[in-house]
């Protein structure tokens, strides 16, 4: 039975899709309450697996062609995957719950409740899997899923572009990704991470083709996890349903990212160049992340912004081979992420979908626990002593400290700055006089939408403490604890709130305007030109074969369609055909040439 | 030998020709009505005729002995062969019951009888090892195929695409004949399982090469390799919808198991290597230089096309070049993932037909804009399509992610030292590029608005018409895509086991 | 085969056959044609493959040309209109057969039987239609058989392609 028990948590939501689809479309209401009863009975699963410590699964074999190929059909039971499982269930059914609320007017709610379970189905697939093929087949269906909630209002076209944008620039890290999975089961000869794990002695064998293949392995994390330069997808994400960004754009998700480098850690490990480019990268995502964050004015915005930048700190963990502060801080910010969004889809929702901050002003009264609780998630992300992001946040500090000062330079600095653009947010937000009439008549949230804040809020503010987070997962162990490092923290923190509360306080409009990190970096201006002049070429290139070699002038030249006798003499006189027979003939040349003669 | 022998195990393809027979008479029979359209009894009657004959015919396969061979090699029965004419047939079967609805064909018993009689030529390109009747092979069904192409009278893209696709294939077959008698003068003999061993025992001139290319060009053709692909798209646009989907199913099929069987079988000795640290004549880099321009030109292009058929066949130009990895990479890994992309292709191919085939029938075209808007007039043919079109791209858990995996890691694996890796990774490169052009076509079904307020023909009614066959046969082609995607293994363990 | 004989024969073949094309004139390609078809024949037969050689006479250049011309002058074919050559398109394609023979010529030329004399033909033992129907009724009965699909093929499309259709 216990071994069982993964595999119902699994396919739970996988079932309460096909019976949303199949059956209860029309019924929305009982669609929801299946949702949300399946990813309960999935998150009751794995808190059996997790405290009775389960580490078996009945694995069976999927594709069997021994010798030349084989793929399992496994699930792995390890601390990590227990924990994340316990996690991903948990945040899971919490936003579930929240989504009763929040989508209770709409008129897809089957269709946004079906998308959901196909998310939890896939997210829980990425974390149980055992090999890479599994692991690639959830991480694309996590990314379908997450196309269909993104473009869950599909007929706003900023949401259907955005849905596309997301799923195109996942697929070029995917592209890297499963070259990077080829390559390493050319080498090692399995798709099992342990037997991989195993075989690492043939590729470290060869250390330019690790490094090559942990960082095609690590370009899969580019993509899912919103890195620079493939960080562009997340902001434009936050077009779906603001649940949506909480679970799959903030706590789960993007972290999946995370959890695959961590899990396979021990590819990564073993080649330092891998290692520093991927540390530098996170770094990179975290400090252009905070800039861009500070000149946002959308609510849903400033938190992504604030998500890629802790995402950021996530993966420059990984690069400095610390996977499990990595996991850490994936932990906490999980709890205080879905915290801040589903706060921020309370105001939104309250406010009849207004996002702009400025628009919104002395929100702390007429919503005070979605504000007390936005506080909680405020302070546990700028890292405030005592509440949970502090401990994870200063766990990376340590380990960038001890292994390369640059790096903890800019992650100090993005400490000041996450401070400083939180500050704003919440000083803009909630403080103030209402500078909108909605914001002047909202009134607190149902309690439907309050309990799962005030649920949590909980682990948001205590889960660093060692006492609780041990129980959950290993934490890194701090070799030699510095003082240097929380007192420099610590100092960010100040700077950034004490310059944001002189900067903000009391203001209506914003005082400074800088329109680099405005229109951050103008990355998406670069691409959209790179893309539209790709496509230019192209379509340009094909106008002109069109022109002169396709499309000839047959249909231009015939008037009469009948068959007449003179029907083929006249198409052969066409210049296309000739054009045909010349690239017909220069090809055979070609190949004649390329085979005798070269 | 005997000829009850000789019948005996060529009856499959002697019921076929048979069938073709009935239908034909049928269609004589029963006349015509005036306006010119075949008479709905006459239509239906020889339809049923049709995929009876088949039927029966694929029943004849399996009852066949598991391995004999006729005259040196011009039949040869073999489990694997059995197993591709079986997919041929039941290619066939379906492409007879999505042409039941087409539109103008006035000779519907002819047409009917062509699809048979193309079928028996690609029965016997699979079922032979032998030159000369794989040359013929090769000659009937590509006859069949033009005069398919053609049918439409009433459109004169169709018969521009026929004399298109008719004047090169007869150009790549003039080559191919050429290129056979060089290799019968160098070898002395057409039996491919004979040319091997002579190849292997004599120093190689260049005019034997000459000859290999030659050979190969009827072949290239055939799967629309570029640079001998400029057919491919005036032929899939203009020949009638279900001959399109025909083309690029059936054809396709018996031309990659035929080139691999002549690659493999004969040609072996001089494979050659396509590594990029240790280029090796032969026609292995022959198959890799076309195969990465096939990718690169077949999706770019692609990913202006304007016409949903024109699309889905540059398109083709990149499957053919992703298929013909497995050729290169060699060895029964590399053909055993050949086949079963080939294979998977063709099914999807001719769902993704059937589908244009009933948006064609409703709206007279089958540019994107008469996508638009699909799902709300037809949720099952936009769901159709959309598992066709992104099991093409490769989206797990289709069919068509297991098949690119298959084939790309059988051909990262083959070379020594990873030498196609650069292949692999421009193949990867083009199928991202390619789920680009099939989301345009997903977004113009699933988001756009119906533009046109008048249609131009009478509108077809989706819902109103009891086309259950046709819809059914697109519904069990899905599920086959989405099968063959989960439980890809029983079909390529069932490839490699029919090896022996 | 005397050397003589061959290049005679084929250079019959060649140059008629390229007047078929060039000819704007339907008779005249038509009759080009049967001049090509007969020193096609003449290859044949010294080769001494006699049956074939007068098949290809007979049926050929006589009933199958013959029918040809008929039908031309029956459908009053006029001579296609003297157009303006595309040299640029001339020139492309005249490239790409010069090239062509020009590869084929390198290669063959490097080929060591290129270089030896005609070995004398074994002595026929029996008659060649003798040996040509008992090949077509033999070992070649398959093909044989198939031909005869290709031909009907060919045929039904023809018919109904051509035919007009009523509207």
């Amino acid at each position: 039975m216990t071994s069982l028990l993964p595999w119902i948590a699994l396919l739970l939501p996988l079932a309460s899709m096909f019976v949303i689809l199949l059956a209860t479309r029309s019924l929305r209401t009982l669609s929801a309450f299946i949702s949300v009863a399946a990813v309960l009975g999935s998150f009751v699963c794995s808190c059996l697996i997790f405290f009775q410590q389960t580490s078996a699964a009945a694995a069976i074999c999927w594709i069997d062609l021994a010798p030349l190929f084989s793929v399992p059909l496994g699930l792995t039971l390890d601390p990590l995957s227990r924990s994340m499982l316990f996690m991903v269930t948990g945040v899971g059914a919490v936003i579930h719950i929240y989504s009763l609320g929040y989508m209770s007017a709409d008129a897809g709610k089957s269709r946004y409740f079906a998308g959901l379970s196909l998310f939890m189905f896939a997210m829980l697939g990425i974390v149980l899997a055992n090999n890479f093929v599994m692991m690639f087949i959830f991480w694309e269906l996590v990314g379908v899923s997450s196309y269909l909630l993104i473009g869950h209002w599909f007929e706003r076209p900023a949401a259907a572009e955005a849905a596309k944008k997301a799923f195109i620039t996942n697929r070029i890290g995917d592209f890297g990704f499963m070259l990077g999975i080829l390559m390493v089961w050319t080498g090692t000869g399995s798709l099992v991470f342990t037997e991989i794990a195993a075989g690492m002695a043939k590729l470290t064998a060869h250390p330019s083709y690790l490094t090559a293949a942990a960082l095609l392995v690590f370009c899969g994390a580019v993509g899912k996890s919103a890195q620079f330069p493939l960080h562009v997808w997340l902001p434009d994400a936050m077009e779906g349903p603001t649940p949506v960004s909480a679970l799959i754009h903030a706590a789960t998700m993007v972290a999946a990212g995370v959890y695959m480098l961590v899990r396979v850690g021990f590819l990564i490990d073993a080649s330092s160049g891998a290692l520093h480019v991927i540390a530098w990268i996170g770094t990179i995502t975290a400090v252009l992340a905070a800039l861009m964050a500070t000149q946002q004015n959308d609510i849903k915005r400033i938190l992504a912004y604030s998500t890629l930048s802790q995402l950021g700190y996530m993966v420059m963990a990984v690069g400095l081979a610390s996977g499990q502060a990595a996991m850490f801080h994936l932990f906490t910010h999980a709890a205080f992420k879905a915290l801040l969004f589903l706060g921020a889809g309370s105001i939104i929702y309250m406010l009849h979908h207004e996002q702009d901050i400025w628009r919104m002003g002395g929100l702390a009264k007429r919503l005070p626990i979605t504000f007390l609780t936005f506080l909680v998630g405020t302070l546990a992300l700028i890292g405030f002593p005592g509440f949970s992001g502090f401990f994870s946040k200063d766990a990376i500090l340590a380990l960038a400290y001890e292994r390369s000062l640059p790096i903890f330079a800019f992650a100090a600095f993005t400490a000041l700055l996450t401070a400083f653009y939180m500050t704003r947010l919440v000083v803009v937000a909630f403080f103030g006089d209402a500078r909108s009439p909605h914001a002047a008549r909202g009134a607190e949230s149902p309690i439907v939408m309050t309990l799962p804040l005030i649920l949590l809020s909980v682990p948001a503010a205590i889960g660093g403490f060692g006492f609780f987070a041990r129980n959950f997962l290993s934490l890194p162990n701090e070799t030699k604890p510095v003082v240097a490092v929380p007192v420099i923290a610590l100092l960010a923190l100040l700077i950034g709130v004490v310059s944001a509360l002189l900067l903000y306080r009391n203001r209506t409009t914003e005082p400074v305007e800088i329109e680099l990190f405005r229109n951050r970096f103008y990355f998406d201006e670069l691409y959209t030109a790179l893309i539209k002049s790709t496509q230019g070429l192209l379509a340009a290139i094909a106008a002109f074969i069109d022109r002169w070699i396709l499309d000839g002038a047959i249909v231009r030249g015939l008037s009469g369609g009948t068959w007449g006798s003179g029907f083929l003499l006249r198409l052969l006189q066409v210049g296309n055909l000739q054009a045909y027979g010349f690239l017909f003939g220069l090809g055979i040349i070609g190949l004649i040439y390329f085979t005798v003669f070269h | 030998m005997s000829y009850l022998e000789l019948l005996r195990l060529a009856a499959p393809e002697a019921i076929v020709v048979l069938t073709a027979f009935v239908v034909l008479t049928i269609g004589l029979v029963t006349g015509r009505r005036e306006a010119g359209d075949t008479p709905a009894a006459t239509a239906g009657l020889g339809a049923l005729v049709a995929a009876l004959g088949l039927a029966i015919a694929a029943a004849t396969i399996v009852r066949l002995p598991g391995h004999a061979t006729l005259f040196h090699g011009m039949l040869v029965v073999s489990p694997l062969n059995s197993l591709f004419q079986v997919i041929v047939l039941v290619l066939a079967f379906f492409t007879v019951i999505l042409a039941r609805g087409e539109r103008l064909l006035p000779n519907k018993g002819e047409y009917l009888a062509m699809i048979l009689l193309a079928t028996v030529g690609l029965m016997l390109l699979i079922g032979s090892e032998e030159l000369l009747m794989i040359f013929i092979g090769l000659e009937l069904t590509g006859l069949s195929l033009y005069v398919m192409t053609a049918f439409d009278k009433a459109s004169q893209t169709s018969a521009e695409a026929g004399l298109k696709y008719f004047l090169f294939g007869s150009m790549a077959s003039a080559f191919t004949l050429f290129g056979l008698s060089l290799i019968y003068g160098f070898t002395g003999t057409t039996s491919l399982a004979a040319i091997g061993p002579r190849l292997a025992e004599q120093a190689l001139p260049p005019l034997l090469f000459v000859g290999i290319v030659m050979t190969l060009i009827g072949f290239l053709f055939k799967i629309a390799a570029a640079p001998f692909h400029l057919w491919a798209p005036d032929a899939y646009q203009g020949a009638p919808v279900s001959t399109a989907g025909f083309i690029a199913s059936g054809s396709k099929v018996a031309s990659f198991i035929v080139l691999g069987k002549i690659l493999l079988i004969g040609f072996g000795p001089v494979s050659g290597s396509a590594d990029w640290h240790g280029l090796i004549a032969g026609w292995t880099p022959i198959l890799a230089v076309l195969s990465a321009l096939s990718i690169l030109i077949g999706n770019l292009v692609a990913l202006v096309q304007k016409n949903v058929r024109r699309l889905l066949a540059y398109s083709a130009v990149a499957h053919g070049g992703y298929t013909l990895l497995g050729l290169i990479a060699g060895g029964r890994a590399g053909f055993s993932a050949t086949l079963f992309y080939t294979t998977i292709y063709a099914v999807t191919l001719v769902g993704a037909f059937g589908v244009v085939g009933f948006v064609r029938r409703e709206n007279g075209g089958d540019d994107l804009a008469d996508f638009a808007g699909l799902r709300a007039r037809s949720p099952l043919l936009a769901g159709c399509m959309a598992i066709f079109l992104l099991s093409l791209a490769g989206l797990p858990p289709l069919a068509g992610f297991f098949g690119k995996f298959y084939l790309f890691s059988t051909a990262l694996r083959a070379g020594a030292n990873h030498g196609l890796l650069w292949l692999v990774a421009l193949a990867l490169f083009g199928s991202l590029i390619s789920l680009y052009y099939y989301l345009i076509v997903l977004k113009v079904i699933f988001l756009d608005e119906n533009a046109q307020a008048t249609p131009a023909v009478a509108r077809y009614d989706f819902e109103m018409r009891a086309d259950y066959l046709p819809k059914m046969t697109l519904l069990v082609l899905a599920g086959a895509v989405l099968l063959l995607g989960i439980i890809p293994g029983t079909l390529v363990a069932r490839i490699l086991a029919s090896f022996g | 085969m005397s050397p003589f004989f061959f290049w005679t024969a084929s250079a019959l073949m060649l140059v008629f056959g390229a007047a078929v094309i060039i000819n704007r004139n339907p008779v005249a390609s038509a009759l080009s044609l049967v001049v090509s078809f007969l020193g096609l024949a003449a290859l044949f037969m010294s080769l001494d493959a006699f049956f074939l050689g007068i098949i290809q006479v007979l049926v050929y250049a006589g009933a199958v040309m013959v029918l040809f011309l008929f039908i031309i002058m029956l459908l009053d074919l006029r001579a296609e209109e003297r157009r303006r050559i595309n040299f640029v398109a001339f020139a492309g394609g005249a490239a790409v057969a010069v090239i062509f023979f020009g590869q084929l010529y390198l290669v063959i030329g490097h080929l060591h039987q290129a270089k030896l004399p005609f070995a004398p033909l074994a002595p026929m033992q029996v008659d060649d239609v003798h040996r040509i129907g008992l090949l077509l009724f033999g070992s070649y009965n398959l093909p044989f058989q198939i031909i005869g699909v290709l031909i009907l093929v060919a045929t039904i499309g023809v018919i109904v392609l051509s035919k007009r259709e009523l509207h």
